[in-house]
């Protein structure tokens, strides 16, 4: 992590820190959203549901309180370059997490609203996913916490993964609907295409947030292009 | 709160000091200004006593010896003193001035009759005495005798004892009546010393000072050319005296006496004021201006005679002002070069011999004659207003000249 | 794409007061038709080094210096440039503004009537019109050009000494925190002049505010302690200094 002095200012440090807590607030509150959607994933449980539901709102409230403290950061302070970059970051994240909570919420009604409940492999599959995103999750939040470039790399790079397994999980939703043909199977197993591709897409808003990390850190975009997994048929 | 009390005490106190100083100061310069003039306002007012002058045949002033004449008019109002001593009594009342007046008279009177009472001038003595200045002691009033008070009585009893202005005074040259004893040739004498005293010392000291301010490397021997220069201004002005009288008058044998010498002598010690009154104002101009200037391609001596010296000259002719109505004053340096001559003559130009001012103050004030002390303090007077109007102009031609800043 | 043309080159340049040094070494070069801003904490030697590029240091008797500093690849500290004709070419502003105490004429006059520039009076009338316009001073000032240059107010005064500056047809204009001393309505007018101004000048301006060299200057020179840190488009040494001190300074973290 590079070492900077302070600042001479020293509510000038406050207001950074002030708007990084905002984040790393708003992102444990994201991990948790993460954490009750697994149990949902897994038991169907709609006191969960009722949670997520419940928890959404504070998000919102975050996003906006960030966007927020870092108007008023930019406006008074006139950051420049390192500053102004971290005050620019937290803006991107906070909306990035913004989506992720969304879209866990999106999840979690879809999958409270299947017909059916889905086979025992895919939804395996789909636990599967949603561990690997809470991973990247949890590691984009430490790159974040310590200014580590290296880490958000490895996030980027490991987005391949998410990519991949959602290409097999797709696959094999796919192969449900052709083999079982009935109607409501085939109606909640199209559902369920949507869902994972959901859960897909909050890897890549995490892999966003990694990128703007590295960015607020080195003050240059990532040179090589993301790696993807194979694109689905 | 004793303390805020004891400041206030201690601020009332410094003020009434204050106060008192500047009173005593004014008091004092109140008693001399009126002793001065209260003195030597009589000395404008001269005594003049009236003569009847009847000449019935036309006046060929060719032919008259105007001293016999005036006797014989004299004699012609006082048929009754017969003897020697009578008669040289009663001329002794008159000047011997009034011989060139009666003279004038003939001349103004050319070609014509004269029948009626003309005033001449009358002796110191007798104006001492007119004046109240000195008082009648029983038979004799100063160093009027008995006799001769007894005939100014008569003419007194016939209101023909009066008191004319004074145009000896300022108009004409040192005599050694003090009756005819003037100042011009001592104002002549002065303004001529003055005019080259200044011409000499302006513009060298100005240049002196730009050079050494402005273009001079500042090393040992630049502090030590200034050292020497303060110094200078401190010495006594006797000593530029024997400076003048040494270089002036015996290595380059310039006429002794002559404001010429005068003049150089006075410039000399007037020289080093300049410098530094030059020097303090040239560093007074902010160097903004200049470093403008020069920003645009001025050399140094164009900002110099463009901006710099234009700028400091109101403090320039200050310090020169002040130091030209110190030559004014300056006795001490003129006596040595012998401007202390009793000149009868009223100088030419700068080269004739001549008197100044304060020189002419103190022959005067040194001559045992009563009627001189009057004129002395008139002289002074003089001089007063002569210094008084030089600061004037010295004040505006510094508020003129600051305008422009 | 428009070619860099260099009109100043700098190298190498040390400069001493007496046994002290100010500046270190400075190597800079200063592009054509551009504003350069020197930037840097007090004492840094921003305003000796802009004085080294007309030679006004040659009026400190203590100042000494050796390098080279190139104008139009010619040497300026050559024994036959002569530095009266030297500042001809190049125009300077100064911190507090300073009018010389004539009319406002005679003091866009001054530097034409100095160097014999014009021939008649017509020529010359002409000139500090001109002069007042490229100054953006002529409108307000038209009906009073021979009222002291004194009595206008201190944007007014500054643009007045611009306008004498260009009244020589200078080719490099050296501006000293020429809005120090102004408010920022009279700031922003000489910023806006000097975005007019750098098309035919090649300008550079010593400021201590750093918002404004980001806002008026084309590259920038970060200088510390009499040497030159970073110099480098200003959009770079704003945003992604590669200089630890750089950034220090222009975040506001040293200490």
């Amino acid at each position: 992590m590079k070492e900077y002095n302070d600042h001479i200012v020293s509510s000038f440090d406050e207001d950074i820190s002030s708007i990084r807590r905002s984040i790393i607030k708003m992102a444990t509150l994201c991990e948790e959203q993460y954490k009750l959607l697994y149990h949902i994933v897994d038991t169907g449980s709609a006191s969960t549901v009722e949670d997520v539901l419940k928890n959404e709102p504070i998000l919102d409230q975050c996003d906006e309180k960030i966007r927020d403290q870092v108007i008023t950061f930019i406006t008074l302070r006139s950051p420049m370059a390192v500053d102004l970059r971290e005050g620019l970051a937290a803006l991107k994240i906070s909306t990035d997490l913004e989506r992720l909570g969304d879209y866990c919420k999106n999840v979690s009604l879809r999958i409270q609203a299947l017909e059916e409940i889905p086979a025992a492999k895919v939804k395996s599959e789909i636990l599967r996913m949603i561990v690997m995103v809470q991973g990247q999750l949890k590691k984009v939040i430490d790159a974040y916490v310590s200014k580590n470039k290296d880490k958000s790399i490895e996030v980027r790079n490991d987005d391949a993964l998410i990519d991949k397994l959602y290409q097999s999980v797709y696959e094999q939703i796919i192969e449900e609907i052709r083999h079982k043909p009935n109607k409501l199977k085939t109606l909640m197993n199209t559902k369920l295409l949507f869902t994972i591709k959901t859960i897909e897409r909050a890897g890549d808003h995490i892999t966003n947030i990694a990128e703007e990390v590295y960015y607020a850190t080195v003050g240059e975009t990532i040179k090589t292009p993301r790696p993807k997994g194979e694109i689905e048929q | 709160m004793n303390n805020i009390l004891s400041r206030n005490n201690a601020e009332k106190r410094f003020k009434v000091y204050g106060v008192l100083a500047v009173s005593t100061a004014i008091i004092l310069l109140g008693i001399l200004l009126f002793k001065i003039f209260s003195t030597g306002i009589s000395a404008f007012n001269q005594s003049y006593i009236g003569v009847k002058i009847e000449i019935n045949n036309s006046i060929n002033s060719s032919e008259i010896d105007p001293r016999t004449e005036l006797r014989q008019q004299l004699r012609n109002m006082f048929p009754e003193l017969t003897t020697r001593a009578e008669k040289r009594t009663l001329y002794s009342l008159f000047s011997s001035g009034a011989t060139y007046e009666f003279e004038d008279l003939l001349k103004t009177n050319e070609g014509k009759t004269i029948n009626d009472y003309y005033y001449f001038l009358a002796s110191d003595d007798v104006d001492m005495y007119v004046k109240g200045t000195v008082k009648r002691e029983g038979d004799s009033a100063g160093r009027l005798m008995s006799d001769q008070l007894k005939i100014l009585d008569q003419f007194e009893e016939q209101n023909l004892v009066e008191l004319h202005i004074n145009k000896y005074l300022l108009a004409g040259a040192d005599s050694r009546e003090p009756e005819m004893a003037g100042i011009k040739g001592a104002i002549y004498g002065t303004f001529y010393a003055i005019l080259i005293a200044f011409i000499t010392s302006f513009p060298l000291g100005v240049l002196t000072a730009i050079y050494l301010e402005k273009l001079a490397k500042k090393n040992r021997i630049s502090d030590i050319i200034e050292t020497n220069i303060n110094n200078l201004a401190a010495v006594p002005s006797i000593v530029f005296g024997l400076l003048g009288l040494a270089i002036f008058l015996n290595f380059f044998n310039l006429p002794r006496s002559a404001p010429l010498v005068g003049g150089l002598t006075l410039g000399l010690m007037t020289l080093p004021t300049i410098v530094i009154a030059a020097r303090s104002a040239i560093k007074s101009v902010p160097p903004s201006i200049e470093e403008a200037a020069i920003g645009l391609g001025s050399s140094k001596v164009q900002t110099i005679f463009n901006f710099t010296l234009p700028l400091a000259m109101p403090g320039i002719l200050t310090g020169t002002i002040i130091g030209i109505a110190q030559a004014i004053g300056e006795t001490a340096p003129l006596l040595m070069i012998g401007m202390v001559a009793f000149v009868v003559d009223i100088p030419g130009g700068p080269m004739d011999p001549a008197t100044a001012l304060p020189v002419q103050i103190y022959l005067w004030a040194d001559s045992p004659e009563r009627a001189f002390v009057e004129r002395t303090s008139a002289a002074i007077m003089v001089l007063l207003i002569f210094l008084f109007l030089l600061n004037i102009t010295a004040v505006y031609l510094r508020k003129k000249l600051e305008k422009k800043w | 794409m428009s070619v860099e043309e260099l009109k100043v080159s700098i190298k190498n340049l040390n400069v001493f007061y007496g046994e002290k040094q100010a500046l270190f070494g400075i190597n800079l070069n200063i592009y054509a038709n551009e504003v350069t801003s020197l930037i840097g904490p007090s004492g840094c030697g921003k305003s000796t080094l802009i004085k080294c590029i007309n030679r006004m240091n040659d009026l400190v008797d203590i100042c000494r210096y050796n390098g080279q500093i190139m104008i139009d690849g010619e040497d300026i500290n050559d024994s036959s440039t002569d530095p009266v004709s030297l500042r001809t070419r190049i125009g300077m502003v100064f911190q507090k503004p300073n009018p010389f105490p004539k009319s406002l004429y005679d003091n866009v006059a001054y530097g034409p009537r100095l160097h014999g520039m014009t021939n008649s009076k017509e020529d010359l009338d002409e000139l500090v019109i001109t002069s007042l316009q490229k100054a953006g001073l002529f409108n307000e000032v038209k009906d009073r050009l021979f009222e002291p240059g004194t009595g206008l107010s201190g944007g007014q005064q500054q643009r007045l000494c611009i306008a004498r500056a260009l009244a020589v047809n200078p080719e490099i204009i050296l501006m000293d925190e020429p809005c120090s001393a102004l408010d920022p309505i009279a700031t922003a007018k000489i910023e806006e002049l000097i975005e007019e101004l750098k098309e035919k000048y090649t300008i550079v301006i010593v400021t201590h505010s750093m918002q404004q060299a980001a806002r008026v200057s084309n590259r920038t020179a970060y200088m510390h302690m009499g040497e030159l840190i970073e110099s480098g488009l200003t959009k770079t040494i704003f945003s992604n200094p590669e200089h630890i001190k750089t950034q220090d300074y222009i975040t506001g973290r040293i200490g």
